[in-house]
């Protein structure tokens, strides 16, 4: 019961945002409603009501196909841990922002953005097991089961997408209480910091909180 | 009287925190928070999330110019291994250590104008513990005041191999952590008043009697 109550919020959400949420998405980079190709809600990009389906996704339902690009991932020689090939919701993220992703349907590459298209090998290592174990080993890492997060639970509660590290261990892309990042390109210093608390991050990384909540450095 | 000893614990606690707050990285050398330049960030200008620098093979998510120099390296009569060129996290050191490029290049930003002053090794290394070799049982044995690094332990839980080579080599890493995270006690944990520096807080393993130099030299 509750499950179907579930999908029926997330059904009307989607169809009906622009009422629930007034003119102002809170989408920030992601509200698509704003380019030619992203239709009437700012979530189809993501998100699709399939008419007539009944089943209740446990994640969104994504209106295209995964990635099927072969990633070289990040390797290092201090590395602990062992990053797979992209999983959980890092392979949805990929599916726009993978440096091989060509211009299709919603497969968007936007124009002229190039450093929007991620490259694993040379990004923050993810889609592995991050648990106490690896915090023991590694010297340098908090233990995610105890440590909080400042976002009111652990880090394995807040940061964690069933124990593992993934591109929304660090990205909320719905990130509501940064409407302001819209102004990110207004932001750009001259020193390369492309206003750094404006890419729809978790939490702030002023003074690199982000990172030092994870890396006891 | 109240107010006092208020003010009394909450001053105790401001300078307690700070203690606290400076375990690590943060109030270290390498701690640029308090620059323009780094935005107030502990981390960026040497590593980023994403599109970091692959000109050094296995760096860690490396973001600052990386140094093309080229060196005069260490050699002696007595000298059994053979040091090349600075190479893997050696290079990224002296990226900032050779005095060839600008502390503040980082990202996408070039045009920095400090360079290190006191922490000039400069490109002749000539004058500094030999770097970039490997470091083996072979060589051990051959040099005779060696200690085997695939089986002596560090003291920091592993074997010398293990906890101070970089695949097998002798790097700057070898006896220095960039992170200083030996130092829990900000500024004064390495000066104090009387005396200018202890540089023995950013080592891998304490100096005190030379236990660094003897971890790996048996003499
Ligand atoms: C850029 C892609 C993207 C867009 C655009 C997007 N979402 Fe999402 N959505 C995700 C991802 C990824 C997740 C799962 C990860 C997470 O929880 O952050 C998610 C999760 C959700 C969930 C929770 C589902 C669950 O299992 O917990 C809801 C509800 C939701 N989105 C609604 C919306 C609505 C409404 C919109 C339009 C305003 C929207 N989304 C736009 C990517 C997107
Ligand atoms: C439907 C395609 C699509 C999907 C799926 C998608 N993105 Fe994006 N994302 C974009 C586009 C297009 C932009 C650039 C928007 C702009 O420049 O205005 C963007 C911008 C961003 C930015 C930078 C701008 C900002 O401030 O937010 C981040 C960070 C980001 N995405 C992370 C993610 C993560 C993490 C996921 C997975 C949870 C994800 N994206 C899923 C298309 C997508
Ligand atoms: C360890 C944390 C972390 C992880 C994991 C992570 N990111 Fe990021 N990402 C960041 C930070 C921090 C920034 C802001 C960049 C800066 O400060 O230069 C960023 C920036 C971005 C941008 C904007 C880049 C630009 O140049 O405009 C995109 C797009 C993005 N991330 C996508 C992703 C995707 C996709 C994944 C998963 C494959 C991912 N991120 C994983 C921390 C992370
Ligand atoms: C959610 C937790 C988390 C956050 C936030 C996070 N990291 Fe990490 N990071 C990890 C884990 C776990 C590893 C894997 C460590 C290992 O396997 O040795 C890692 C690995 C790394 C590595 C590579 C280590 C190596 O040995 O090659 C670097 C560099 C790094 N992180 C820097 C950062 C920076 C900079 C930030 C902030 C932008 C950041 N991290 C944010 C958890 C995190
Ligand atoms: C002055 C440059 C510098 C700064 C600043 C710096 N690092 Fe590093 N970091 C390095 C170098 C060089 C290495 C490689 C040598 C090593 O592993 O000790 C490294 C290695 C690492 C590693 C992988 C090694 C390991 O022990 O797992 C992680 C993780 C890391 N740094 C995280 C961070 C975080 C988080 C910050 C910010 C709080 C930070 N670093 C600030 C230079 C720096
Ligand atoms: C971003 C530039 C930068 C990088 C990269 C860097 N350093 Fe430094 N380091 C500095 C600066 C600046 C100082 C302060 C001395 C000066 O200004 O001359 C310093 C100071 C030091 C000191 C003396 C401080 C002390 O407390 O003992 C040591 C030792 C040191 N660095 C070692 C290293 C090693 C080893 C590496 C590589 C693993 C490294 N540094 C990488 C900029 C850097
Ligand atoms: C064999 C161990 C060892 C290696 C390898 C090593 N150092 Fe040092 N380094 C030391 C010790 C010990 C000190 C402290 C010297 C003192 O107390 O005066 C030191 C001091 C320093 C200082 C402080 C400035 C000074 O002159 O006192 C800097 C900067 C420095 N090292 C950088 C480097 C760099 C860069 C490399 C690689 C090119 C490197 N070190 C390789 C052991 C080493
Ligand atoms: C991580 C292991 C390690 C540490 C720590 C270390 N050394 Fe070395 N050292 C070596 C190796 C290996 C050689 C190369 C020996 C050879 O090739 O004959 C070497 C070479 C030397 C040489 C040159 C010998 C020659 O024949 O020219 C001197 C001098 C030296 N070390 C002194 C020191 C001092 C002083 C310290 C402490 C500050 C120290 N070492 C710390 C491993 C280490």
């Amino acid at each position: 019961m509750s499950k179907f109550l579930a999908y029926i919020t997330v059904v009307f959400l989607i169809n009906h945002l622009s009422i629930v949420m007034g003119q102002e998405s809170p989408l920030s980079h992601h509200d698509f409603k704003r380019s030619s190709w992203g239709g009437n809600s700012p979530c189809t990009p993501c998100h699709i009501t399939r008419s007539g389906s009944t089943k209740i996704p446990s994640s969104p339902i994504w209106s295209k196909r995964d990635t099927v690009s072969i990633y070289q991932v990040y390797s290092s020689t201090t590395l602990n841990s062992y990053p797979s090939l992209p999983s959980g919701k890092s392979k949805q993220c990929l599916a726009c922002h993978d440096e091989t992703v060509a211009n299709a349907n919603h497969m968007v590459g936007p124009p002229g953005k190039s450093s929007l298209h991620i490259s694993l090998r040379n990004s923050h290592p993810i889609s592995f097991v991050y648990d106490a174990n690896l915090a023991m080993t590694d010297h340098g890492l908090n233990d995610p089961s105890t440590t909080l997060s400042g976002l009111g639970g652990t880090i394995e509660e807040d940061l964690l997408e069933d124990g593992r590290m993934e591109c929304t261990s660090c990205h909320d892309v719905h990130n509501i209480s940064r409407q302001d990042s819209f102004e990110r390109d207004n932001l750009n210093d001259s020193k390369g910091h492309a206003g750094r608390t404006f890419f729809s991050l978790r939490k702030s990384n002023e003074g690199s909180a982000l990172c030092l909540t994870c890396h006891n450095i | 009287m109240k107010v006092l000893k208020r003010f009394f614990f909450s001053s105790l606690l401001i300078f307690f925190s700070v203690f606290l707050y400076s375990q690590g990285l943060l109030n270290s050398h390498h701690d640029f928070t308090g620059t323009s330049w780094s935005g107030g960030e502990a981390c960026s200008p040497c590593h980023t999330p994403h599109n970091a620098n692959m000109l050094v093979p296995d760096s860690p998510l490396w973001n600052h110019e990386v140094t093309t120099a080229s060196y005069q390296v260490y050699s002696s009569p007595t000298l059994n291994s053979n040091p090349g060129q600075p190479t893997g996290f050696s290079k990224l050191c002296l990226s900032c250590h050779d005095g060839t490029v600008a502390i503040e290049n980082h990202g996408s930003y070039t045009g920095g104008t400090q360079y290190v002053t006191w922490g000039n090794v400069t490109t002749d290394l000539r004058d500094d513990h030999p770097i970039s070799f490997e470091y083996n049982t072979a060589l051990a044995t051959v040099d005779g005041g060696l200690h085997d690094p695939a089986s002596t332990p560090s003291g920091l839980g592993g074997t010398i191999a293990e906890d101070l080579l970089q695949s097998g080599y002798l790097q700057c890493t070898s006896c220095h952590d960039p992170h200083i995270s030996r130092n829990t006690q900000g500024c004064i944990g390495c000066h104090n008043m009387a005396t200018r520096v202890t540089t023995d807080l950013s080592l891998r393993i304490s100096n005190t009697g030379s236990a660094l130099c003897l971890t790996c030299h048996d003499k």
